[in-house]
């Protein structure tokens, strides 16, 4: 039987030390980018227009969780269903929020369904520019009151961090996201009158009020 | 030996400082020769641009500007505090960009409303970045088991290039404009530990553009 020096011991101590550091470090630079987004918009300034609807927001929509790349995963569902009922409350008069396809809807009443269809990330290490960005690409369907689909409205919204410097992947991937689901609210008052199912429904919304 | 040392070394280090100064020109424009006043009641909030797609005036900067103006005379409202009580009018995808858009935007009642609660008389936006040039020289670091160490030297300029345009909300034009231009260039030098000189370009830029803005509104 022999014996080992002390000194051997901590060689091989030290040597499986820096293998361990390494592996670690190594998995840090690999591991994904898992964020929440958490935004929360301010009030809107604008006045409600007249007419009632309900804004059907599904449990994919509650609860999606984006995976734009194999390195990132966004759990939008919570922040973008707040945004887009905080939104469409201050633009309609009369609006509910519901989690399932309703049976009917009353006469004149309007069903708006968003659907989050693509989410993409650009980090400076591919784009060569200094900021990371995330768009959203949302569709807007829009029901008349016999549950027929009326339109559908193509929506992107845009957010960037306005640069990189010392910021971790994920604090500027949140920064980002948090910046495009601002750009929600403005590009939905934006378009609110450019979508022409929208235009006619509110044009007779105006017509039926005494 | 030590003593002849001394006063030279003392001399390299006083050319290095010197050498990090920043040359700041500020250029001023106005529309008028009327005093740009601002009652006791009056705010006015300081906006950066973040409507170009390949920088955006940075918040840090916009919010330095800010505290360079403010004082008990003259309140400034914080630009986020601004932007979240229009929401989403200044937005970058819709803020106005001319004042043919902001006439525009004040003709919608509700904005006027708000912007006369805030008691806003005038915005000022800030558009400009800092960029820098690429580095020259050579600066290396090694780290062996006897220790480590930097070696080498490198140098890079800076420049801070930055416009405040100001609008007046209650007459709805621009009563003026403030360009600021600071250069510099910076050192690292690797003395085994590495030694930055660092040119201060962008805090220079904004003790100009602040101090100029901030005589406007004294007057």
């Amino acid at each position: 039987m022999t014996c080992q020096p002390p000194t051997r011991k901590r060689n091989a101590a030290h040597r499986y030390a820096a293998l361990l550091l390494s592996a670690l470090l190594l998995y840090g630079c690999a591991s994904s980018s898992q964020i929440t987004a958490t935004t929360v918009l301010p009030p809107a300034v604008t006045a409600p227009h007249p007419g009632s609807a309900l804004l059907w927001l599904d449990e994919e929509f509650r609860s999606a969780n984006s995976r734009p790349n194999a390195h990132t995963s966004i759990a939008l569902g919570a922040a973008q269903s707040a945004a887009f009922s905080q939104i469409f409350t201050a633009m309609l008069a009369e609006l509910t929020v519901v989690a399932e396809r309703p049976e009917q809807l009353a006469p004149g009443q309007l069903l708006i369904r968003p659907r989050l269809r693509e989410v993409q990330v650009a980090a400076p290490s591919e784009t060569y520019l200094n900021v990371y960005e995330v768009w959203f690409k949302y569709s807007l369907q829009f029901y008349d009151d016999q549950l027929q689909l009326l339109d559908e409205w193509f929506m992107p919204a845009y957010g960037k961090t306005p640069d990189n410097f010392m910021l971790a992947r994920s604090s500027a991937i949140e920064r980002a996201t948090d910046t495009a689901l601002r750009d929600v609210g403005a590009k939905l008052l934006i378009d609110f009158h450019r979508i022409p199912a929208l235009e006619q429904w509110l044009y007779q919304q105006r017509e039926q009020q005494p | 030996m030590s003593a002849r040392y001394t006063p030279l070394t003392a001399v390299v280090l006083a050319l290095l400082l010197s050498a990090c100064g920043a040359i700041t020109t500020v250029d001023e424009y106005r529309s008028s020769d009327n005093p740009i006043s601002i009652a006791d009641d009056e705010q006015l909030t300081i906006l950066g641009r973040r409507d170009s797609g390949h920088y955006e005036t940075d918040r840090e900067f916009v919010d330095c500007i800010g505290s360079k103006v403010a004082s008990a005379k003259v309140k400034v409202v914080p630009e986020q505090a601004f932007i979240d009580a229009i929401y989403p009018w200044f937005e970058p995808r819709v803020a106005p960009k001319t004042l043919g858009a902001l006439r525009n935007l004040l003709a919608n009642p509700l904005i006027e409303a708000r912007l006369n609660e805030l008691n806003l008389r005038y915005l000022v936006w800030v558009d400009g970045s800092t960029e820098s040039a690429t580095a020259s020289g050579s600066l290396s670091c090694a780290v062996g088991p006897g220790g480590g160490g930097c070696f080498g030297f490198a140098q890079w300029d800076k420049s801070s290039i930055y416009e405040a345009i100001i609008w007046d909300l209650r007459q709805r034009t621009e009563r003026g404009r403030v360009r600021v231009d600071s250069q510099g260039t910076s050192y690292l030098i690797g003395a085994v530990a590495p030694i930055p000189l660092l040119t201060p370009v962008k805090s220079d830029a904004c003790a100009g553009l602040g101090g100029q803005l901030r005589d406007y509104f004294a007057e």
